[in-house]
């Protein structure tokens, strides 16, 4: 037993000495790992004709203030003349940090506006081999004075109806700097009369069946730019509708199975041999038969849930254009029950607060329960205790989202109808 | 650094020694791998190991050079040498096979030469090392093993040097 002990003793003690020996020992060499994984890399690229020759900074001459940040990159012409995106080959340098700084992604941080030389620092992309490229970034708060809106996919002339198209501007400032190219702190509208969607990130999506001429303002503060543009479906040719990437005329697919469609626009091949994918412009609808659920709107918009058993067309409409599949949705869809949430006839929330509506119908068969909310009719009945929104489209987490006002308390029925079963909830707000 | 290394190494031996049963020498050879950026030398190697081990552990020593160098574009990889200082984890031989896992730390010395805009110079990569490997016994010569193994030399963001080891062992 003594002797056990003694030899455990041991065991521990020396244990105790290699842990003092890890801690002695714990720490790395100095040595050139970076220089040499450099020269490597600067190796590898000469061997392959990938040396870059040229380099060109993109998204410069900007204006932002302090705390914003703004995204650069950079593209480098090489040893072979192709051209490719180098934005994180390069090392990044700012020729003033107490202004703005950049990491080594491009990514540049303004840390504090300036009124010497319109708050102008330069940053710089150095390749390994040296070459360099510059770019001018300007930080100061001072007010915005005009703006001027252009197009920038295409550069001019009409636009091709259904064909993403996007906006951008040049905005001048008090100091007279003007920040080119630039979308930041702009709201954009339309005119009232266009069917053209704007998105906050200056993209224009278009859809007439005839030429359509669309007034985009964008507004920073008091101050607004305008520019026509003018849509014209004259070079849309044919649309496609896609699944899993290929062009399509039959589908089949399951009661509760999801899937996605694609739109896509050919045109003229005088003008274009190029597909266009149209996901943003095409609208989705059924032929007579209410077969299945589609999702037009949002992150998931040409989503498709098979909701009943026969066979129903898609329709993806464009330019007054139309490309057309044939759906067939196999399966039972005899609905058992209707069920709001988890079936509970009343549901309190306090003011202020919001409650997620899911209707789930339920079968006799496969599958046995789906989340129909998105494809269902929900009534408010005249209530205004409530904003109410579709949300999570085009997913099995589709809800109808109730907000209730900060001040009103009160009650209100929600009824919802799905294959005409009418199911409801009462909701106290307290 | 070499200092530190060397007052471990006694410090450990001398408390190791008192408890040691037996003592071994391995002779394997390694083709290392040398990667960075993406490429890769891999210069032959010859590995020495010294150990003392007692009830599945063992304190091993390693000295590890070269045979030839290797190239990567223009550029040529020497590995002078690695001396490393393991405590090797030993599992019961099972059936003629065992695994060790071993930890600990090396100091290898590489040379790198190439045209004058790339790099030369002699650079020391220490720091923690890792092994595992899998021996059996060599039938009719149970004093004998044949081993081989993975082992990581050195590990930072830009480069990793490890071995792949083929080689026999022989307990006194």
């Amino acid at each position: 037993m003594k002797i056990k002990s003694f030899i455990n003793f041991q065991k521990l003690s020396f244990i105790a000495v290699l842990s003092i020996c890890a801690v002695v020992t714990a720490c790395g060499s100095d040595n050139n790992s970076d220089k040499l994984a450099k020269a490597v890399k600067l190796e590898s690229q000469r061997a392959q004709g990938t040396l870059i020759e040229s380099v060109t900074i993109l998204g410069d001459s900007t204006r932002l203030k302090a705390g914003e940040t703004h995204q650069l990159s950079a593209s480098g012409v090489d040893s072979n003349n192709e051209t490719r995106d180098i934005t994180n080959e390069l090392t990044w340098e700012s020729s003033d940090t107490s202004i703005a700084t950049v990491n080594n992604a491009g990514l540049v941080t303004a840390v504090a506006n300036s009124d010497i030389n319109q708050g102008i620092v330069i940053i710089a992309g150095t390749t390994i081999n040296g070459i360099s490229g510059e770019g001018e970034i300007s930080v100061s708060d001072v007010a915005v004075t005009t703006i001027s809106l252009k197009q920038i996919t295409p550069s001019s002339g009409s636009i091709n109806t259904c064909i993403d198209a996007y906006i951008s501007g040049d905005v001048g400032y008090v100091d007279g700097y003007t920040s080119l190219n630039t979308i930041k702190g702009m709201n954009f509208s339309l005119d009232s009369d266009s069917t053209a969607i704007v998105t906050s990130k200056g993209a224009l999506y278009t859809s007439a069946a005839q030429l359509e001429t669309s007034t985009i303002t964008a507004r920073i503060g008091d101050i607004y730019g305008q520019l026509t543009v003018a849509a014209d479906p004259i070079n849309l040719e044919t649309l496609d509708i896609l699944f899993d990437d290929e062009v399509t005329k039959i589908i089949t697919l399951n009661v509760g199975e999801r899937i996605q469609v694609n739109g896509q626009a050919n045109l003229d091949p005088t003008f274009s041999t190029k597909q266009y994918s149209i996901d943003n412009s095409i609208s989705w609808s059924q032929g007579d038969h209410e077969l299945i659920g589609i999702t037009n709107s949002g992150d998931n918009k040409g989503t498709i849930l098979g909701l009943a058993p026969g066979v129903t067309t898609l329709i993806g409409s464009c330019g007054g254009k139309e490309a057309k599949a044939t759906i067939e949705i196999k399966g039972e869809s005899t609905i058992d029950s209707l069920k709001i949430n988890d079936g509970s006839d009343i549901i309190t929330i306090a003011p202020s607060e919001s409650i997620e509506l899911i209707l789930t119908a339920n079968y006799n068969s496969a599958p046995n329960s789906m989340n129909v909310s998105e494809f269902a009719q929900w009534n408010l009945n005249g209530s205004d205790l409530f904003d109410a929104e579709l949300t999570a489209l085009g997913t099995d987490k589709a809800s109808f989202k109730l907000t209730s006002s900060a001040n009103n308390k009160g009650s209100a029925i929600i009824s919802v109808i799905y294959d005409n079963i009418i199911s409801s909830v009462r909701i106290n707000v307290e | 650094m070499k200092n530190k290394f060397l007052l471990a190494f006694f410090i450990l031996i001398s408390s190791f020694q008192c408890f040691a049963d037996t003592y071994y020498v391995g002779l394997d050879y390694t083709m290392t791998g040398i990667e960075l950026s993406g490429e890769k030398a891999e210069p032959d190697a010859t590995a020495i190991r010294l150990g003392a081990s007692n009830n599945n552990m063992a304190l091993e020593v390693q000295y590890l050079t070269s045979n030839k160098t290797e190239n990567i574009y223009s550029m040529t990889f020497d590995l002078d040498q690695s001396v490393g200082l393991y405590f090797v984890l030993q599992s019961d031989i099972d059936d003629g096979y065992g695994i060790n896992v071993s930890l600990g730390y090396a100091m290898n010395k590489m040379a790198v030469s190439g045209p004058s805009d790339t790099y030369n110079g002699e650079d020391n990569y220490d720091g923690f090392s890792w092994r595992i490997a899998i021996h059996r016994e060599i039938p009719y010569l149970e004093q004998a093993q044949i081993r081989l193994a993975y082992q990581s030399l050195y590990k930072d963001s830009n480069i990793e040097i490890t071995g792949i080891s083929l080689g026999i062992t022989y307990q006194f």
